[in-house]
């Protein structure tokens, strides 16, 4: 900086009439100051968040809707299955109430009933047979609903009684009480028990023919005076089916095709960067590759559905987080760099600008650079070479549709996967992180970098290949380990250029829940 | 007057900070009020030229004046303040143009210098601009042409016109 050489007298009073002069501004400058001066908090742009929160919504929507749907379904089916299971029984002479020993659940049906009374009849005279019998040897005996040992039972039968008391007239108990076997509701456990000592032919079994009858307890109607001498009998054991009547055979409930799955896919992400031509009068471009290869996650929830043994239709919700570090060297001539005003040198602290292009978008960069000696200025033809990491974060809402091919039989089968996917960026954010100037003879001006990213669209398609085996645990597990490749198709920024594509090689491993 | 502690300034020590604003405000506030058209428009240039102090405090080698270095920021800061506020304009604009001399009279209870701020604030802002770079920081002809991207003979040619109008504008307040 020259002094003023020109001895003018006005120059002398105006800079005399300043000299020490001092002037106080706004009593709130050191706050304002003081709040310029505090990190800032991220900024997220307004419509970042509408847009974050919208895909949420969306995605959660999404599952709530694919919840009840499944469960909708998988009620359908339950139901419908009931229904046969019932008309199976039905044809098969079965009676009805048999549903109602092992499910109170299971509803009677008025086309059953002809089949239950005859069956109830045909009881009836069993027992009023064998009554008659035991009355004629003179021992009394209980009324029906006293259990009586399935002849199934490995148990011998209970010791005969000597005799039994004679009946004793009550009031009210003139004679032994009858069972109405009319009122089937209440007798649903007895006549069971009746039907399992019974032959299908309607007469008695053999072996309940010879036993004595058991007395009642005191409990009892029967027996008021001999209750004292006579236990009541244990409980009987429920009732055995399989000696009168086969046990009807369950219809196999076919899967319905529908599963969800826990996925999870481990991947190496590799990129295919391609220098994008200067175009003539724009800013040079320069690429931010990835140093290496690098991991990433994805997480998914899919479901799927089993068009027929072979085909089927794959989609769910996934999410992959990722944290790229890349790198790229900026080169230009000192003079093309824009001269700025400062810097140890006049006209030597240049600004150099540029275009980045990385996955997430492309970005204007623009470095500001000066020389590293305060008394050595550079020449216009210095070369500038500055070597810039970044790190790029991208959250990601990827939704497949892939085509499903199942080839094999038994527990284990080969399984490909072919389809789409669509990605939805939720996060995309680029950072300068540091910036090495190669030439020793230049200098970054500090903290004067400056970035302006501009993200490509927030939606890309992409691809899905993979073939792999599906475990079959149990009916209703199965595990899936599958390699995968996938990736994005081609993808270009706002000036029509093409942006750097990822490929992602990896392994998914998931449990899936068959309905 | 304490000298500011400029190694805490650099570990961003706020009360170091402080006391550097303190010890400088007012010089630098001067100076922004001869670059800016009001006094709102230096305070912000005033702010923004601290913020820039204490962010590339650690360009200041310590070799010169640091007060020097300061003065430095704040013109820089105030020429960018300028331009952004689109109040530059090209310089040949200025031609042949008649500027009104409505010069106030000075109020004889007011410091000189808060008057001839005034009067610097009533020049055209590419005058005012090159009045204070040449006169008061002492830049040269070159140094102006290469900062406001004019020709040397147009920074010349201007600072005569500026002087003359600011002597005009002078005079008249003085005689008022």
């Amino acid at each position: 900086m020259e002094k003023n050489i020109h001895n003018d007298p006005l120059d002398d009073y105006v800079r005399n009439t300043f000299d020490d002069y001092e002037e106080n501004p706004a009593a709130d400058m050191w706050s304002r100051i003081e709040s310029d001066l505090a990190p800032d908090a991220p900024a997220v742009p307004v419509w970042r968040v509408f847009y974050f929160r919208n895909r949420l919504r969306m995605a959660a929507a999404f599952i709530l809707l694919l919840l009840s749907g499944l469960v909708c379904e998988h009620y359908y089916y339950e139901n419908k299955l009931r229904d046969l299971s019932l008309k199976t029984a039905a044809k098969q002479d079965v009676p009805a109430d048999r549903d109602a020993v092992f499910s109170k659940k299971a509803p009677r049906k008025a086309a059953q009933q002809p089949n239950e009374t005859a069956f109830f009849e045909k009881t009836k005279r069993a027992i009023s047979g064998q009554a008659a019998r035991k009355n004629a040897s003179g021992v009394q005996r209980s009324g029906m609903s006293t259990p009586v040992p399935s002849h199934h039972s490995a148990s011998p039968a209970p010791p005969a009684q000597a005799s039994y008391p004679a009946p004793v007239s009550l009031p009210g108990h003139t004679s032994y009480p009858t069972t109405d076997f009319s009122e089937k509701t209440d007798l649903i456990g007895t006549t069971t028990n009746m039907a399992a000592n019974f032959s299908p032919d309607g007469g008695p079994s053999p072996a309940v023919a010879d036993q004595p009858l058991p007395a009642l307890g005191k409990s009892g109607v029967l027996d008021p005076l001999g209750a004292t001498s006579i236990a009541p009998l244990p409980a009987a054991p429920l009732p055995v089916f399989d000696a009168i009547f086969e046990r009807p055979i369950e219809p196999v409930r076919e899967p319905s095709g529908w599963y969800v799955g826990l996925h999870t896919t481990l991947n190496r992400t590799f990129e295919n960067t391609r220098e994008p031509a200067r175009r003539p009068g724009g800013r040079p471009v320069f690429v931010g590759r990835q140093e290496r290869p690098q991991a990433s996650v994805d997480w998914w929830l899919k479901v799927g559905k089993t068009l027929n043994r072979r085909i089927g239709l794959e989609s769910g919700i996934g999410y992959t987080q990722n944290t790229r570090a890349t790198a790229h060297t900026a080169r230009f001539r000192f003079d093309d760099g824009v001269i700025q005003p400062g810097g140890p040198i006049l006209g030597q602290r240049r600004d150099f600008s540029y275009d980045l292009s990385t996955y997430g978008g492309s970005a204007a960069v623009s470095l500001r650079m000066e020389p590293a000696d305060n008394s050595a200025p550079v020449t216009d033809t210095e070369p500038v070479i500055a070597k810039i990491t970044a790190i790029e974060q991208t959250r990601l809402l990827r939704i497949p549709l892939l085509l499903t091919g199942r080839i094999g039989s038994g527990r284990m089968q080969a399984v490909a996967k072919a389809g789409l996917t669509g990605n939805f960026f939720l996060k995309n954010d680029l950072e300068i992180t540091a910036g090495i100037s190669q030439n020793s003879r230049l200098r970054f001006a500090q903290n004067a970098n400056n970035i302006q990213f501009e993200r490509t669209g927030n939606f890309f398609l992409g691809y899905w290949v993979s073939a792999g085996l599906e475990f079959r645990w149990n009916r209703q597990v199965r595990l899936v380990a599958e390699p995968v490749l996938s990736g994005n198709f081609a993808r270009r920024d706002a000036q029509d250029r093409r942006l750097p594509d990822q490929v992602l090689a990896g392994v998914n491993v998931g449990v899936n829940w068959v309905f | 007057m304490t000298e500011p502690n400029l190694p805490a300034c650099l570990q961003g020590d706020r009360l170091a900070q402080k006391q550097l604003f303190e010890c400088f405000r007012g010089k630098m506030f001067v100076l922004c009020l001869r670059y800016a058209n009001s006094r709102e428009d230096a305070e912000d240039i005033l702010q923004e030229g601290f913020v820039k102090v204490f962010r590339d405090l650690p360009q200041y080698s310590g070799a010169g004046n640091f007060e020097g270095w300061m003065r430095k920021v704040f013109v820089n800061t105030a020429l960018q303040y300028l331009q952004k506020q689109k109040r530059i304009p090209v310089m040949s604009e200025l031609d042949g143009q008649d500027f009104p001399d409505d010069a106030e009279p000075f109020v004889h209870d007011e410091p000189p210098a808060k008057q001839m701020i005034q009067i610097l604030q009533k020049l055209p802002t590419g005058f005012r601009t090159i009045f204070n770079l040449h006169i008061l920081e002492g830049y040269s002809h070159p140094e102006i042409a290469e900062i406001l991207g004019i020709s040397v003979g147009t920074s010349k040619s201007q600072l005569l016109r500026a002087k003359a109008h600011f002597r005009k504008l002078l005079e008249g307040s003085l005689t008022t």
